[in-house]
């Protein structure tokens, strides 16, 4: 019997792509025609138009696609993004992407400011897609929309290490082009404004790979090796803010080397993967500030001088300590809960001028930046502790990595502590946090800062629990030694 | 889908008013971020979408009714979840990509996050099993782990994907062989009602009104029909080839027969799971039995029954109106292995991702094993963890050559061997060899080290050995002391070629770290030497420590039984070793009874293969944990019984604890002693107290809450803490006593050491800060990581460092001297204060014993030298 007659029943689970759809093989709007090789037929609307990024070195992204919920044909492919260089999936596999990602959505909410994420690893397509859904106007339309990165399998590694800086990024990305989209402009504008945002992300993650910080820590390269030196006292500011600031600096000044070892120096004192999406400063090549890497470098001019991305500091996630190697100046832009509000007011209003065509955002003064005056014994007592042992076999850095652990630790007793003290957040603190300061060893400011800050990356929230508006102490006023 | 017109449409007419009303200005609501500070206790105080915490829930998208869920771990998991509009949301997009024929299609995993209807993040797993009643033979299912915690889902990742897949596998394997099965059976029915078809076509019968094209058209229909199994089973059948699962389910198959012929036992294995939905009594519920009709799906491998095909009614029309099988009778033990291991992910990953990020960063302090602190069953430290101990990684080592001369002992070690041979030979070999063996077997790793040195470049000269063993003859006679009486002087060092592993030319300097290393952790060995006057080491073998009181003869006699041992260990490590000459550098002391002198320093090299890359390292890894928890992990599972539990309750009542704790902290044996009526104030004391025991493996029995026999000194070894009963005739040995603390719970009072630092201090007075004992116990780790890392610094810089460097022609008494007095220095200058120094010392003397440990287990089977020390230390009466 002919086997291909018998299998006959076994294809009632495939699709019928014959039934119902019209072979279209036209030009699509930028003159491609992706799908013309593939053997699924195609409708008019299934027509996406295409751009190429361009100039992006090392991209572990394959191809970025555009998608929405249509009314009447469901999931639909509107654009893709390809990188230069990069091929991307065939358009097949595109199109069983866009069904994937949007099929779920149906039931979303159109009027939620809300972006959802999705993370597919499929294995028998050998690729993985970041993709974020969220509802913008479409035509005269507000549809579901999404945003999909596909990337290959094998970089599934790399993309666990970045997807917290991708979160921040695209989001914000995002949240511009909704606005974007909700503006009557042709389609084409947005697409181009947006092609040219994705860009610069994307360079900024071509740079993590051409000037990342490599992945185990070496001593040669920071400030504990006794083949450099760095002032303790500037030393000790620069780790007891950076600290504070959650892992976050921006190192300024004028030579690459100098500003390298302080940035390799404070990496020490990042996880994994915040050490990932941190970046040198080459003098070649001149990076611009990007937020929300943790530990980055700029550039003085010849003549010292430099302009601070202010704003771009203050749409980051954290709060960011700003070094300036040259003056052994040490900054730190509001502490979390006023940063978190500054954070919200950028962003927010950054999307409002948008909204207006308004180019030209009011600037911001550099009073938002406080020098660091807080103490901190753990610091101090850290230097002092590395001083004292050998400068090899990487003891000193094992000594780094047991002192981040012993900050955990204490974060993790303090989160304890106020979950007893305040039955898990119902009422508030009782004894205040002066108590609890001496309760739990963390008189010295800059230690309790230290501490919270470990325990706001542990437990979100913590930070605003304690020192939130209309509670007990006010976030800006420096709070003095408890002795 | 078609209620969002309405939707959609409301919006609009919203959104215009208030375009109409002039306001360009401000893009729609939706469009602008709102502010939300982060409730760090969200999952607590989160009413509008229930107050669950993690679960784990099954679906399957139903050919009859679509997307349903199935159930949940725990079965009342996600209270107040609405788990059937999330199903639908999960269930919602096909994930079979093949399109053509029948084909296995992977799976897939995809993590979401829903901020809308649901607020949670959900890892899902999909994948799809067969069952040949079902259309297309396929049923798509998929399981998602639902949290709100969406960094618990990223971080973990790769975790939940390894995990996600396992279960998935026992899922689809049992599906594969029960779906082979029923195919197999089918293809028979097919085959029987082929015949019947071909015998009635042979012979038509007019008046059942069967016509031969119709009978044709059926056997047409069976043909093909056949021909596709066919080709199922061509594409089914290789991949059943997984022995070990097939074991693994023939296993609980064969359990389950000899339950179930237990009379009373009925059903006790029964696959049925609780169902999310309620099905009672329905038909489908059933279907779960084990002891079902002999042809239920459950039976892989039993066969007991023929199977006797069935007539196939060709003219039957799918219908569907019968309840599809559920999941248990699809995969049969599949999915009774798939839901046990689905539990144990669910209890694994319902803890804080705050714990779990503590609990991955803590673990990796549990390499290399043999360097692992632990304080009151939880990691506080390794010393040797994240350390680079291979020559190319140290490239500025500079080669000192003050370390070389002292770490000239180390690097030729079959003189040494030698030499101890001499010493075993001598007639006059005494109790003192106990520690001779032990400064053997701990010499035992030090051909590891040579085998990476090559101090080819270093000009020693002529390898003679000059031996200053004092007492070797005269020691015997110590009531409980044992001399170790061969004071070596090294005097020469000669250039060693290693055979296996002398690819490397350069002596590095990592080489010399390490050795340097082993010298120092000798030193704090002898801490109790240090700090008192009067001690006595013993070394006891196989834990079946002699009594001291026991003869000097049968001591001598056991230490002389382990020697044979050893030497045949160094034999086997050194053998490569060429025959030049060598020495020990290091000065063996013994006890003041015996000698006058006090040990100052002997070089027996610790273990450090397990960080220098020789194949000996890996070999010798254990398995992680072994009894040791990460803090997180401690204190989420706290049970009566944990170290701790219990301990502000006694810091508050008893006072002078800081001596007891102390004795604790150096290593002194501490007794609790109270009267039977006084029994669980003891066992709360001891449990209190454990929390502050180094180094305290469950395996290890260090601890005993309450012992009615009578305590004598082979106890003294491996016990550090004790609950004992007094009773009218017995009380502690003096013997014991000495060497112990004690805490008398009838009299109220403590004999100790008197504790005279302040480290103590300041974690006792914590306890009125902390309300309850979990708390404090949390912070008292904290309290612990930064005394260790003083021992760390203490361990590395002066230990193993160039600090303890103690010139080689000063007597004995000299060393001691010029020790005690570098000790002192060194521990004030890391802001210790003295009284505080034998902590530390203790706490890097931990790390010393445990390479020696590590590092003899392998070679003497059943053999384990361990070290002991005692140390007659004055003590004092407190009233508590």
């Amino acid at each position: 019997m002919d086997k291909s007659k018998s299998s006959r029943r076994l294809r009632l689970t495939s699709r019928n792509d014959q039934v119902g759809i019209m072979k279209f093989s036209s030009e699509t709007i930028t003159g491609q025609n992706p799908g013309s090789n593939d053997s699924t037929p195609l409708s008019p609307s299934s027509m996406f138009t295409s751009t190429e990024l361009k100039y992006i070195k090392h991209s572990f992204i394959n191809a970025i696609l555009l998608c929405h919920w249509d009314n009447i044909l469901g999931p639909r492919l509107y654009h893709l993004w390809k990188i230069q260089n990069v091929p991307p999936p065939p358009v097949g596999v595109l199109r069983f992407l866009t069904g994937q990602i949007l099929s779920g959505e149906i039931c979303k909410e159109l009027d939620s400011n809300s972006i959802d994420f999705k993370f597919y690893d499929m294995p028998d397509k050998l690729i993985l897609v970041a993709a974020f859904v969220f509802s913008g106007r479409l035509d005269r339309d507000v549809a579901i929309q999404s945003v999909g990165f596909v990337i290959p399998n094998s970089e599934l590694n790399l993309y666990l290490k970045y997807h917290n800086l991708l979160q921040l990024c695209f989001r914000r990305l995002i949240s511009k082009f909704r606005i974007l989209l909700n503006k009557v402009s042709r389609p084409e504008d947005v697409l181009n404004e947006f092609s040219s945002w994705l860009t610069i992300c994307l360079e900024m993650l071509s740079s993590l790979t051409e000037a990342g910080l490599p992945q185990q820590p070496r001593l040669s390269e920071t400030a504990f090796c006794p083949h450099h030196n760095l002032e303790p006292d500037f030393l000790y500011r620069c780790i007891t803010s950076h600290l504070m600031t959650f892992g976050r600096s921006l190192v300024v000044g004028k030579l690459a080397e100098r500003v390298n070892l302080v940035i390799s120096t404070l990496a020490l004192f990042n996880s994994e993967n915040e050490r990932a999406t941190s970046r040198l400063v080459d003098d070649d090549k001149p990076w611009a500030y990007h937020h929300d890497l943790c530990v980055q470098g700029l550039l003085k001019s010849q003549h010292g001088a430099i302009t601070l991305p202010i704003r771009e500091i203050l749409c980051s996630r954290y709060p960011t300590t700003i070094i300036d190697v040259q003056n052994r100046d040490v900054k730190h832009s509001p502490y979390c809960h006023g940063h978190d509000i500054k954070n919200y007011q950028v962003l927010r209003n950054e999307l409002l001028y948008l909204h207006q065509n308004n180019m030209e955002e009011p600037d911001m003064s550099n009073s938002v930046f406080q020098k660091v005056q807080q103490t901190s014994y753990l610091i101090s007592n850290l230097i002092d502790e590395i001083s004292k042992l050998s400068a090899d076999c990487g003891i000193r850095v094992a000594h780094v990595h047991q002192f981040m652990r012993l900050l955990n630790r204490r974060a993790f007793s303090l989160i304890n502590y106020v979950e007893t003290e305040t039955l898990k957040g119902s009422i508030s603190l009782k004894g205040g946090l002066k108590k609890l300061r001496q309760d739990l060893s963390l008189t010295k400011d800059g230690d309790f800062r230290i501490i919270l800050a470990t325990a706001e990356k542990c437990k979100p929230g913590i930070y605003h629990f304690l020192l939130g508006d209309g509670k007990l102490v006010d976030f800006a006023v420096p709070m003095g030694e408890i002795i | 889908m078609f209620g969002e017109y309405a939707q959609v449409a409301s919006y609009f007419g919203q959104n215009e008013a208030v375009e109409g009303d002039g306001n360009m200005s401000y893009p729609p609501s939706y469009l602008l971020p709102t502010f939300n500070a982060a409730n760090p206790w969200s999952n607590e105080h989160n009413s509008k979408h229930g107050t669950h915490g993690d679960f784990i829930i099954i679906a399957e998208f139903s050919e009859i009714e679509g997307p349903k869920p199935l159930l949940t771990i725990p079965s009342d998991g996600g209270h107040g979840f609405d788990h059937n509009a999330f199903s639908v949301k999960i269930m919602a997009v096909d994930h079979q990509t093949s399109t053509t024929g029948f084909s296995i299609s992977e799976d897939t995993q995809v993590i979401l996050t829903d901020s809308g209807e649901f607020e949670v993040c959900a890892f899902v797993h999909h994948f799809a099993l067969y069952d040949h009643e079902a259309r297309g033979f396929v049923r798509p299912f998929c399981m998602a782990y639902v949290t709100k915690e969406e960094r618990k889902l990223v971080n973990f990742y790769e975790e939940f994907s390894s995990q996600f897949r396992k279960v998935a596998q026992f899922f689809k394997y049992g599906n594969r062989m029960c779906f082979v099965k029923d195919l197999e059976r089918h293809s028979k029915d097919l085959e029987y009602t082929k015949g019947v078809l071909i015998g009635r076509f042979n012979k038509p019968m007019p008046e059942q009104g069967c016509t031969e094209e119709a009978i044709y058209k059926d056997l047409q229909h069976i043909q093909s029909s056949l021909a596709e199994i066919r080709d199922i089973l061509v594409i089914l059948r290789p991949l059943l080839n997984d022995k070990r699962l097939e074991s693994r389910f023939h296993t609980l198959e064969s359990r389950a027969w000899r339950e179930s012929n237990k009379k009373d036992k009925l059903d006790s294995l029964s696959l049925q799971e609780q169902w999310f939905t309620e099905r009672g009594d329905q038909p489908a519920s059933k279907y779960g039995s084990f002891n079902d009709a002999p042809d239920n799906p459950l039976h892989l491998f039993e066969k007991i029954h023929a199977y006797s095909p069935k007539l196939v009614e060709m003219k039957k029309k799918k219908k569907f109106d019968r309840t599809l099988r559920s999941l248990h009778e699809l995969c049969s033990w599949g999915a009774k292995e798939g839901m046990k291991k689905m539990r144990l992910i669910y209890e694994h990953f319902k803890r804080e991702a705050m714990i779990l990020e503590l609990e991955r960063e803590e673990t990796s302090l549990l390499d290399p094993p043999t360097s692992v602190l632990s304080c009151g069953q939880c990691i506080t430290h390794n010393f040797l963890s994240g350390l680079s101990l291979r020559p190319a990684d140290c490239p500025a080592l500079s080669f000192p050559a003050d370390l070389l001369q002292r770490w000239s002992s180390i690097d030729t070690l079959e003189g040494s061997f030698g030499s101890f041979k001499s010493v075993v030979s001598e007639s006059s070999l005494t109790s003192a060899q106990s520690n001779d063996s032990f400064m053997l077997a701990s010499e035992g790793f030090c051909d590891d080290d040579t085998l990476f040195s090559q101090p080819s470049d270093v000009e020693k000269s002529s390898p003679s050995v000059v031996r200053t063993d004092s007492n070797l003859s005269g020691s015997s006679s110590m009531t409980e002391s044992d001399t170790m009486p061969s004071v070596y002087e090294s005097c020469s060092n000669s250039p060693i070629k290693t055979p296996d592993k002398t690819m490397n030319d350069d002596i590095t300097l990592d080489n010399v770290e390490t050795s340097s290393l082993e010298q120092t952790s000798d030193i704090p060995e002898d801490n109790s030497v240090i700090t008192t006057e009067s001690e006595i080491t013993i070394t006891t073998c196989n834990s079946e420590s002699q009594n001291t009181s026991e003869s000097d003869s049968k001591l001598t006699d056991s230490s002389v039984d382990s020697i044979p041992d050893r030497g045949q260990m160094i034999n086997s490590s050194v053998d490569s070793i060429p025959d030049t000459g060598q020495m020990i550098n290091g000065v063996y002391i013994d006890p003041p009874s015996s000698d006058k002198n006090i040990l100052r320093q002997y070089s027996e090299p610790d273990d450090t293969t397990d960080t220098t890359p020789s194949s000996e390292g890996t070999r010798l890894t254990r398995k992680p944990r072994g009894g040791i928890y990460t803090v997180g992990d401690l204190l989420f599972n706290l049970r009566y019984d944990s170290p701790g539990i219990g301990v502000l309750q006694v810091l508050n009542k008893y006072n002078n604890i800081q001596h007891i704790i102390y004795s604790i902290l150096t290593g002194r044996l501490v007794l609790v002693v109270g009267q039977a009526k006084h029994e669980m104030e003891v066992i709360k004391l001891v449990t209190a107290l454990s929390l502050f025991l180094p180094n305290h493996r469950r395996k290890h029995h260090a601890v005993v809450e309450w012992s009615s026999k009578p305590f004598r000194l082979t106890d003294l070894p491996r016990i550090k803490i004790a609950g004992v009963c007094r009773t009218e005739k017995r009380s502690i040995e003096s013997v014991v006593k000495k060497y112990c603390s004690i805490i008398d719970v009838d009299k109220k009072v403590i004999i100790a050491p008197t504790y005279q630092g302040t480290l103590i201090h300041s974690i006792i007075s914590k306890k009125k800060c902390f309300k309850i004992d979990a708390d404090f116990i949390a912070f008292t780790h904290c309290w612990f990581m930064e005394i260790a890392a003083k021992a760390f610094i203490f361990y590395h810089s002066f230990c193993l460092g160039s600090t303890n460097i103690i010139s080689h022609h000063s007597s004995v008494a000299c060393h001691k001297q010029q020790y005690c007095n570098s000790v002192k220095g060194f521990i004030t200058k890391l802001g210790i204060h003295e009284g505080d120094s034998p902590i530390i010392e203790y706490f890097a003397e931990i790390i010393k014993l445990l390479q020696i440990d590590q590092t003899s287990l392998p070679i003497d089977e059943g053999f384990k030298v361990s070290p002991v020390t005692l140390s007659y230390q004055s003590c004092q009466m407190f009233r508590c």
